[in-house]
């Protein structure tokens, strides 16, 4: 895309026309092979072209499966996921990683329904429960940025932490019994509209919340500047610890909205259970949306499409009613192709000579210097 | 959780048993269903003084041997005097249905030191997840250290690699006594542990399921599977289903892992019944999955089964969840694999082996049923009397 950009805008498109057959031919198809792994190396392409074979292949073969109810399920299915994967995104792209993210959506969910059977108002249940969230991600931001924390050892710290609180709570027992009809609506076990469920909306409001925040605000670029490169970040100005420390905050809100929604929809908590690994299916659905695990890099799109992409593998190999032994496999290697896919189309549009000066928001491989924050 | 507060009432309040007929104290009864476990103990063929003696008595008197008068609790008394058991307790993980584990063992701890003046210490260790058995094991050899005398565990982690760290424990005399494990895949003399108590997955779970599956919907129909992360549990809860419906006319159409929790058994069942709704029955093969199962048959608009139609579920546990949801008749059945009585029968066996050097029967199985709506009340009364029984750290 970027050698055809040149040749017109530098006037050599007419002479162009005088070259050789070969040598136009040769630079054809660079100019091609550019252009798609451009795009294959955009944030979250990979995820999209494995939705769109699946829709292309599915549709052919069973098109129950992507029908507009199947995609309302899997959607539906997805949001928990994608709520958290988009604050993991913004902890990965500021070069930090959050593990406790599944403890506090689970802490959120038993939170939401012990209160509820309490008999606090829903509205101030969900404030408080959010406030919870805030809490975690400060505490995760501070342990970090101004203890020296590592950002895998807090978190991890904080996921065992969350998860022993829970227990000690709960006693391990279940929140049962909390869920109204209305909680039923706001968790997305019910429908609003046909094919169509608030947390879906919530889910595209933060999505949408998140892409602007990344591309058009101060923060945003802050958060990329020192993702990529902490120690130009502080030269440049920005301070870098509330800069980390805000990104942990959005990922400890987003994880508590997703436990209150997830609460709605499964109407029980399990202490132990709940929620559980969840945080690394935020980190693959983050990954596979184009974040890179050395910071700088990464797209809320991109999250979305990755989580989305993840409850299509499985529902797949459900649908095939694949010996579930071979899904784990299955759902392990078509993750690593969509990877390999995403770090192919890197390399070969890093090695096309790629020398458009990188906006922001654009995906750049960045090596990262040590951070000191 | 409401339902499930910790009552730590005094003792008159906890004497009547809900559940048993009246007159039935909770010495008396504690007494009685001891002996019955020595009968189930001596039914597994393994030597021992308890299951051998006991068993063999009970089973030709139809009625507890064991001695409850004064001066047997004067004679035991004497045995427990100075002595002080330091149990630890690790569980795969944190969920109800090892907290109501926990609490048939502290029903029975109370139940020894009010009678004998037994002393205890607890230490609880509960894993991250079902997976983090390295954990679990080192804390095992940290109790070793720290000189407990006494560890039930229930673990996930390789047979082997169990096996060498509890044959290491008990050399250095620390008991372990497995709990709700699978006793059944392995033979009884490769076991290193004073006691496996729990019951058969296969002939006690898996089959029973299949059983009632078999008799509900009228030996006809087809079913799913909503199974659990691969291992012992979920291979011989498998092997006793397909014993049960081998030669029926139930044929299992569908299979898939929802990994025993709530949203992954709702997303495979979902998965499934979009694929296929034309199913009469989902046997979930834990309690979280059912509750999963419920809810995937719920949002596909789906009728549970009502007595004559509709899509059975069934799972396997035996929680406080499972009853509550059967009488509102969102699950059909649970397999009662009994954990009040597992948490129990551990501290009968370990009294027995600790205190009064007795050697228990290998293999401990408690009593398993099939649970739905004609008769949740009775292990619904049960499990609640035992969460009268606070958890504290020993006496």
């Amino acid at each position: 895309m970027i050698v055809a950009k040149k040749k017109t805008t530098s006037g050599h498109a007419s002479s162009a026309a005088n070259d050789s057959g070969g040598a136009q031919e040769h630079r054809a198809s660079t100019s091609t092979v550019l252009n798609v792994s451009s795009h294959v190396a955009r944030p979250g392409a990979a995820p999209a072209l494995f939705i769109v074979l699946v829709c292309i292949v599915m549709g052919v073969a069973s098109p129950g499966f992507t029908s507009l109810n199947g995609w309302y399920f899997m959607v539906n299915e997805s949001v928990f996921i994608i709520l958290i994967a988009v604050g993991m995104t913004v902890v990965l792209i500021v070069g930090g990683i959050d593990l406790s993210v599944g403890s506090g959506m689970a802490v959120a969910a038993a939170l939401s329904g012990q209160l509820l059977l309490d008999g606090v108002p829903m509205a101030l249940v969900f404030v408080i429960v959010l406030l919870v969230g805030v809490a975690v991600g400060l505490v995760n931001g501070l342990l970090i940025t101004y203890v020296g924390i590592p950002d895998f050892i807090a978190t991890l710290a904080m996921l065992t932490a969350l998860r022993g609180v829970l227990l000690i709570w709960t006693q391990g027992n279940p929140v049962l019994g909390y869920v109204t009809h209305a909680y039923g609506v706001i968790g997305g076990s019910t429908k609003i509209a046909p094919y169509l469920t608030v947390p879906m909306l919530l889910t595209l409001a933060v999505a949408i919340a998140g892409s602007v925040l990344l591309r058009y605000t101060v923060l945003g670029r802050h958060i990329h500047a020192v993702g990529g490169d902490g120690d130009a970040a502080v030269l440049m100005g920005v301070r870098a610890k509330r800069v980390k420390i805000a990104c942990y905050v959005i990922s400890g809100v987003l994880a508590a909205l997703s436990g209150i929604l997830l609460a709605g929809y499964l109407s029980q908590v399990s202490p132990g259970t709940t929620a559980s690994g969840y945080e690394l299916m935020a980190v693959a659905a983050a990954v596979l949306g184009g974040a890179s695990l050395s910071g700088g890099r990464g797209s809320v799109f991109g999250a979305c499409l990755g989580a989305i992409a993840l409850t299509v593998i499985t529902n797949l190999l459900s649908w095939w009613n694949v010996n579930p032994n071979w899904s784990d496999v299955l759902v392990g290697v078509l993750i690593l192709l969509a990877a390999l896919l995403q770090r192919a189309g890197v390399i070969v549009a890093t090695r096309g000579g790629q020398t458009k000066r990188p906006r922001l928001a654009d995906p750049q491989p960045v090596t990262r210097a040590p951070q000191s924050v | 959780m409401s339902d499930q507060t910790h009552d730590s009432g005094n003792g008159s309040e906890r004497e009547a048993v809900p559940g048993m007929p009246d007159g039935n104290t909770r010495r008396g009864f504690l007494r009685r269903s001891a002996g019955v476990v020595a009968a189930t103990a001596g039914a597994t063929s393994v030597a021992g003084a308890l299951g051998g003696v006991a068993g063999s008595a009970l089973a030709a008197t139809g009625d507890s041997v064991f001695p409850g008068n004064a001066a047997w609790d004067a004679a035991v008394a004497k045995y427990a005097a100075g002595n002080t058991l330091k149990i630890g307790w690790t569980p795969t993980q944190g969920e109800d249905f090892f907290t109501a584990i926990e609490h048939g063992a502290f029903a029975q701890l109370t139940e020894y030191a009010e009678l004998f003046g037994l002393k205890y210490t607890w230490d609880t260790f509960i894993p991250t997840g079902f997976s983090a058995v390295e954990n679990q094991i080192s804390t095992v050899q940290a109790w070793v250290q720290k000189g407990l005398n006494a560890i039930m565990i229930c673990t996930a982690a390789d047979y082997a690699t169990t096996q060498s760290v509890f044959k290491a424990a008990q050399a250095k005399g620390t008991n372990i006594y497995e709990v709700n494990m699978f006793a059944e895949l392995y033979p009884t003399g490769s076991i290193n542990c004073v006691s496996a108590i729990g019951y058969d997955n296969n002939t006690q779970a898996g089959y029973l399921a299949g059983e009632y599956l078999k008799k509900t919907l009228n030996n006809k129909g087809r079913i799913y599977l909503v199974w659990g992360s691969a291992g012992n549990w979920a291979t011989s809860r498998l092997a006793g289903l397909k014993a049960s419906l081998k030669g029926s006319g139930i044929e299992i159409v569908g299979f898939q892992r929802g990994n025993y929790v709530e949203d992954q058994g709702l997303a495979a069942a979902l998965s499934l019944l979009r694929h296929d709704s034309n199913v009469n029955g989902i046997y979930a093969e834990n309690s979280e999955m059912g509750v999963g199962v419920s809810l995937a048959v719920k949002q596909l608009g789906l009728k549970p089964w009502n007595g004559t139609s509709g899509i059975v579920t069934i799972t396997s546990n035996g929680k406080l969840s499972d009853y509550q949801n059967i009488q509102n008749g969102t699950l059909t059945a649970v397999v009662n694999c009994n954990p009040v009585e597992q948490g129990r029968q551990s501290i009968i066996a370990m009294l027995y082996h600790q205190i009064l050097g007795y050697t228990p029967a290998a293999v401990i199985n408690v009593p398993t049923k099939v649970i739905d709506k004609t008769n949740y009340t009775e292990p619904l009364a049960y499990y609640k009397w035992a969460y009268t029984y606070p958890l504290t750290g020993g006496n």
